[in-house]
Formats: structure tokens, sequence, C-alpha cells
């Protein structure tokens, strides 16, 4: 088993890893974006001190970087704040940015390389013009076909950037492609939000927050750094459920509201499988039942397992054919549940083309 | 007693100043910024190092060390406290 | 036991099984690599290296350096370089791996080392005195270093000036200094004793001829210096060489936009840079010839007037 994954799912104390351990985790936290995620676990644990000195020093080097990010992200967010107030909509933080609002304590450490936004469908146009004239603007390398393909078929606008800042903002009008075969009413996640003391911006209740991770992760073509995005959906669930007495309940019934019992079925099982976490049996009885059959839920446990255990000390020079299938069938599957068949033919189509026409992999 | 309104320097660690030969440098925690000043922003600086001063205080001392008429002075102390101000290196109090 | 230590069949064995691991100044490395004539290049560049024992000592860095597969290896063979199952550049041609293993490594280290700051710079050192030449478009610094380490001084590195936050001591990373171009005849005119690596025609940066570091150099590896003077280097041929002094609050403006990461290090890079300020004598060096220049550093540091 990885050792990365026997830490992150507590079966071992940081302090009980010897120092060739430690080099695999290193190297397993690297890929998953989850050093600076360690550090402060490590402090928690009261044992950073007594890590070898080179585990302290990438841990420290990653938790500075991390730290910038953040302070980079609030500077940005700081100055888009009257731009997005003057539209007069509600403005909606989303993941990283939302989870560093709300000072979640497992947040610290927490990678963030774009402010997600999610506003009102009907105002997106015009706060995308408001941003066009106030210098923000696409990547130039976007192709006339990208722009289209996200206006036509995404609930998002792609990435904009403002010359002077260095992060990404991405503005989203749903958590979900509309094309796909569920479909999210965004005015219930509107209705539900939590304003921001002493701010513009609001976030999503706890049990949206849980089945919007939920949703990018299990139904995105993300597949890379997934693991980092299942242990936000573990910590938020650990800390969720720990602090309020009916939030199972109220999770089980916005899953089933939303239209997102699949996407939940699978981050409430995965994080059971991979990361201990510990559901009570009644919840788990009930969103057993929002699973594919049995077969097909075998199969997915394994393809998901396999995709989200890092690489760790493979060589890279000679990757496994057999990983890169399994990534090819998620993200088949993906595109299956969020495209009507005949599009995702022409889009695979494109994309296998962009492949091989691209510079030698 | 009218209300005066008067400046001080937040303190470390959220504005670290650093005296640089005739010029400050200051570390702004809320933004991440470094900012250089020069001669006379970095004497309005080391004056409130010692504690907080008003506008008017801080024009006196200045027209005394640069040996200027204060009323040439005040518009531009006004603007420059205004400037620092907005970066972060100055939070006004009213006591 | 030290990397130079190793029969040619060992060191390939190891570098195969990716069990090659040895330190480089602060950092700890894991190289896995098939490439035999990189492998001889790099024993001749660090043959005092030490090795790093696997239950002892985790890496900071784990690289992968190895032939691309696929027809294409037949028509134009290209190497590839792995940062942790990451492949930040274009593949390069197979027979510049070392340049490619020595630049990717600089990346990596100038991207994620952020538990100290780093300076563009070289650093050199006499009599425990660290001396910082910041690197700055057109200044020959690489030059000057080379000459001054052929002079007697210690390198500490031709590329980064490590300060750490702790103390505000600069940490040796002595590596191969590539010299580009007109700089490669010149040093091995100049200091013909050094160890030169082999030619790399055509690289990304042109010509390219690694300076080894020399031994004494990486023995001290482990020895940090501390930091005495700032000197900006701007080669003007056949100019006058002197010593400028140079206003603090301007060394620290340039030293910031110099610096590979004092924007990320927010208070530490502050507090480590305003130290590092205070400490040093800062000066422009205006270098007509490299004999004067190196005269005139030496001057100051041996106490003379300037």
């Amino acid at each position: 088993m990885s050792p990365l994954l026997s830490v992150l799912a507590a079966e071992r104390g940081l302090q009980e890893l010897n120092p060739s351990e430690w080099d695999v985790v290193l190297r397993e936290a690297r890929q998953s974006r989850l050093l600076a995620y360690l550090y402060h676990r490590a402090a928690e644990q009261g044992c950073f001190d007594a890590l070898p000195q080179a585990v302290q020093e990438v841990l420290t080097g990653s938790r500075v970087y991390t730290d910038h990010m953040h302070l980079a992200a609030q500077n940005e967010l700081r100055n888009v704040a009257p731009l997005l107030a003057e539209a007069g909509c509600p403005v909606i933080l989303l993941k990283g940015i939302a989870y560093q609002a709300k000072g979640f304590p497992w947040s610290a450490g927490r990678r963030l390389s774009d402010i997600d936004l999610l506003v009102p469908k009907a105002e997106i146009a015009s706060i995308e013009a408001k941003l066009l004239a106030a210098d923000w603007c696409y990547d130039e390398e976007l192709s006339e076909y990208d722009l289209r393909y996200y206006r036509e078929w995404t609930h998002e606008l792609p990435p904009m950037r403002h010359p002077d800042g260095f992060m990404e903002l991405d503005l989203h009008h749903n958590l979900i492609q509309p094309t796909g075969r569920i479909t999210l009413d965004a005015a219930l996640l509107f209705r539900a939000a939590q304003a921001l003391p002493d701010s513009p911006f609001a976030v999503l209740s706890p049990p949206d927050m849980v089945l919007h991770s939920a949703t990018h992760l299990f139904m995105s073509d993300e597949l890379r750094g997934g693991l980092r995005d299942m242990v936000d959906i573990r910590d938020m669930l650990l800390h969720f459920g720990a602090g309020e007495a009916d939030f199972w309940q109220r999770l089980v019934e916005r899953a089933r509201q939303l239209d997102t019992t699949r996407p939940l079925y699978y981050a409430v099982s995965t994080a059971r499988n991979l990361l201990g976490l510990q559901v009570p049996d009644a919840v788990w009885h009930e969103i057993k039942q929002m699973g594919p059959s049995a077969p097909v839920a075998r199969l997915m446990r394994v393809l998901i397992t396999e995709h989200l255990t890092p690489m760790g000390t493979a060589d890279p020079s000679k990757s496994g054919h057999a990983q890169g299938l399994s990534r090819w069938l998620l993200f088949v599957r993906s595109h299956w549940v969020r495209m009507p068949p005949l599009l995702l033919a022409r889009h695979l189509a494109y994309k296998a083309w962009i492949r091989r026409g691209s510079a030698p992999a | 007693m009218a209300a005066m309104t008067t400046w001080r320097l937040p303190n470390p660690p959220q504005l670290l100043v650093e005296p640089m030969d005739d010029h400050v440098v200051c570390f702004v925690q809320a933004t991440g910024a470094t900012h250089l000043f020069d001669a006379f922003p970095a004497e309005v600086l080391a004056e409130l190092q010692a504690g907080p001063s008003s506008t008017e205080a801080l024009a006196a001392h200045l027209a005394d060390r640069l040996s200027l008429p204060t009323a040439e002075l005040t518009p531009q102390l006004a603007a420059l406290l205004s400037n620092l101000q907005g970066l972060g290196v100055l939070e006004e109090t009213v006591a | 036991m030290k990397l130079g230590e190793l029969s040619q069949v060992e060191l390939r064995r190891l570098a195969a099984n990716g069990g090659l691991r040895y330190r480089s100044g602060p950092f700890n490395l894991q190289l896995r690599t098939e490439l035999a004539p990189f492998l001889d290049t790099l024993q001749y560049m660090y043959p005092g290296a030490p090795l790093l024992d696997e239950a002892q000592h985790p890496c900071h860095f784990h690289i992968t350096l190895n032939a691309v597969g696929g027809w294409r290896r037949w028509l134009r063979p290209q190497v590839q370089f792995w940062v942790d199952g990451f492949t930040p550049f274009d593949p390069y041609p197979l027979d510049q791996a070392f340049p490619m293993y020595e630049w990717g490594l600089n990346w990596c280290i100038g991207t994620t080392a952020h538990q100290n700051l780093m300076l563009h710079s070289a650093v050199v050192e006499k009599n425990g005195q660290g001396l910082i030449l910041p690197a700055m478009p057109g200044s020959g610094k690489s030059t000057l270093c080379a000459g001054l380490v052929s002079r007697g001084w210690r390198l500490l590195s031709d590329e980064f000036g490590i300060l750490r936050h702790s103390d505000g001591q600069l940490l040796p990373l002595p590596r191969a200094a590539p010299l580009k171009n007109a700089s490669i005849p010149l040093m091995q005119v100049f200091a013909p004793d050094q160890r030169y690596g082999p030619r790399f025609d055509k690289t990304r940066k042109g010509l390219v001829v690694h300076l080894a570091p020399p031994p004494a150099s990486l023995a001290d590896q482990d020895l940090p210096a501390t930091p005495r003077w700032i000197i900006f280097p701007r080669y003007s041929d056949g100019g006058v060489t002197q010593l400028v002094p140079q206003p603090r609050a301007l060394a620290f403006t340039r030293l910031i936009n110099n610096s590979f990461n004092y924007l990320v290090t927010l208070e530490q890079g502050f507090q480590s840079l305003t130290r590092l300020v205070h400490h040093c004598d800062c000066y422009q060096l205006e270098n007509g010839s490299l004999e004067a220049a190196i005269e005139a550093v030496e001057t100051l540091a041996e106490g003379g007037s300037q």
C-alpha cells in the first residue's frame, strides 16, 4: 500500500515513518500536491521537529509557497471585489478560496492555483464584460474551438487573468456541465448559500460544498491530482459531521434534491475505502443504495483506487500502460455522464487528433 | 472637544519597518508587498515609530526638520498620509 | 563513500535501479538513469560528492533522466527530465543530457526550495567571509566567479545565493558552472589547471562547457559562509575597473529583482534580505578586464582602501 495513503488514512502517525518511507511519501505527496498539507498535519501532531531534516525542509518549502498563493488569492479577490459588487448579484466563492474564507483548519496548506466563483447565469455575460473592460483577459493560446466549447457546452467561462495579478479567475454559472444527464438547479444553491461576515461574497452551504467537490472530482476530466480533492472531501465530511448533529441526514437529502446521489456515493465510498472515513452505519446503508449495480461498483472501485493512488517510486520513463488505460476509461466515463453521445464522439475525435498532432510525448 | 485624527503604524508583524541609510523599507503583511520610501516619507515613518501623531503635529515636526513653511508642507503631507494608508503602511485612529 | 569511488559498473547498476543518491550542497538527490555517457560526465564533474544511504536520508529531489521512447529515437534521439513524475521541459537532444540535468536541477531548486531565500547570484568565500555576485544581464558574474575560484576563493555557487533564514548564513551549492561561448576560451587560458567538462555544441544557450567545482569546494559543501560583501558586476570591455559604493536601499531593491523567491517568502524574505544588506558592504564593480576585476576584489577583501 502507498505509505502516503496510510498516513492520510491515519492508519499511521507521521512520526512512525522511517527515513526510507519518508523518501516515498515525499514523492507521492509532491505528485498529489499534498506536501504543505503534510506540513500542517505534522505540526498538529506535534512531531514536525522530530522529522528528518530533509523532510522538514521539503515540507517547509511547500508550506511557504502555499502561504504565498493564499495571500495572492486574497489580494486578487480584494482587487476584483468592487467590480463584482457593481454587478449587484450574489457571488459565491467555490473550492479552495471558499475553504480559506471559512478558515477551515484542514485547509491550511491546501494548494490553491485559481479563484473559482459562482454567479447567476443571467449575470455572467455582464460580469464578463466588466472584467474584460478592467483589463482581465483570456489566455491568448486558447483556440476558437476552445472558446466556443466553453461557451456552448460548459458551466464556466475560460480562465481569465489580470496582467498585474498571477491568479486565474474562473467564473461559473453552475457546478456541472449543463449538457450532462444530470442537471442541477443553480437557484437552489444560491438560496442555501451562506453570507460571509464583512465580505461581499458568500459560500455554499456545507452539504452543497461536499456535493460540489464530489461532482467536480467524479464527473470531471481532471484526472490528475484527484487525491488532493478526495482529501478535501474526506476532511469536509469529518469536519461537518463532527460539528452538526443532522449534517449527514441533510447531506443525503440534499443529494437527492440536487440529483447528485451518484457522485455522493463515489465520494463517500472512496473516502471510506482509501482514507479511513467512518460513516454512521445507517447513513452508509442509505448512501450505498445510491451506487451502481454491484459489478459496476466493483469495477469503479478498482479504477478509482488505481487512479487516486500516487505513482510513488515507479520509473516514470517506463510508466505502465495499465494506469494510462484506466485513466482513459475514467475520462470517457466522466464525459459520457456529461455530454450527449453524438457530441461526445466529436469531442473525443478532436482531442485524439490534438494528441497526435502535438509535441512528442 | 472635537475628535482628533491621529496616525499610527500597525504593530509587527502586520508592518515591518527597516531604516536603510536615509531611506526606509517596509513590509506589509496584509498584501505581501514591500515598499521603499525616500527621505520625506522616511521622516514621517521615523516619527510615527516613536508613537502615534496627528497630521498637524507631523507637519510641525517636518517643517522644523526640513526648514519649510508649514502651510506649504501640509497639503503634500496630507496626500502622502493618505497614500501610505492606502498601502497599509499607516492606520488612522480617531481619539 | 564518494561518487568518484564507484566503479563504472557499480555506478551504472545503482543509477539504473534508481539507487544513486548523493548530496549536493544542502540537497539530497536521487538519480535514476540508464544513460552511460551522462553518468561518466557526472562522475568526472563531481568525484567528491558524498553518496547517501537510503535508509538514513530522504531526498529533496527524485530525478529520472532517460531516452524518450517510441520510433522517434531512431531518427532524432532525445532525453527527457522527470522530477517526481512531472516533465517540466520539452525533451533535449540525447547528447545534451548533462546540461539538461544541471538546468533541470536548477529549475527544481529555484521553484520549490522556498525554505531559504534564494538569490540569483554567484557566491564565493575567503577567510570565512562571503562575497555575493548577483547575476545581472551582461554582468559577467560567471566569468568573475570562475576567475576568483581559480585564484583560491572557495566556490559556494555559480548560480544560487542561498540564505538560511534562521541565521542569515550562505549555504554552499558547489556545482558545475556552465561557461558559455566566448568565456570558454577565456577561462581555459586564464585557469588551465581547472577541470573542464565535455563541449556541448548548439545547446539552447549556445556552446557550453562546464567548469567542475574545485575538490576543496566540494569537500567543504556543508560549511556555510557569513555574507560580507555584495558586488554587482558590470562588464564593459576594456573600460576602467573600479568599485563604486552602492547605497543600501538601491542594493536592496536590486536584490529583490534578482531573487528567485523574494516575493514567495514574504516576511521571512524581508527579514533575511534586510539583515543581509545591513551586514554587507555593497558595491558596483565596473569590470574592464578579468585580471583587474580580481585584483580589485582581492584588495577589498584584504581590507585595502577603495
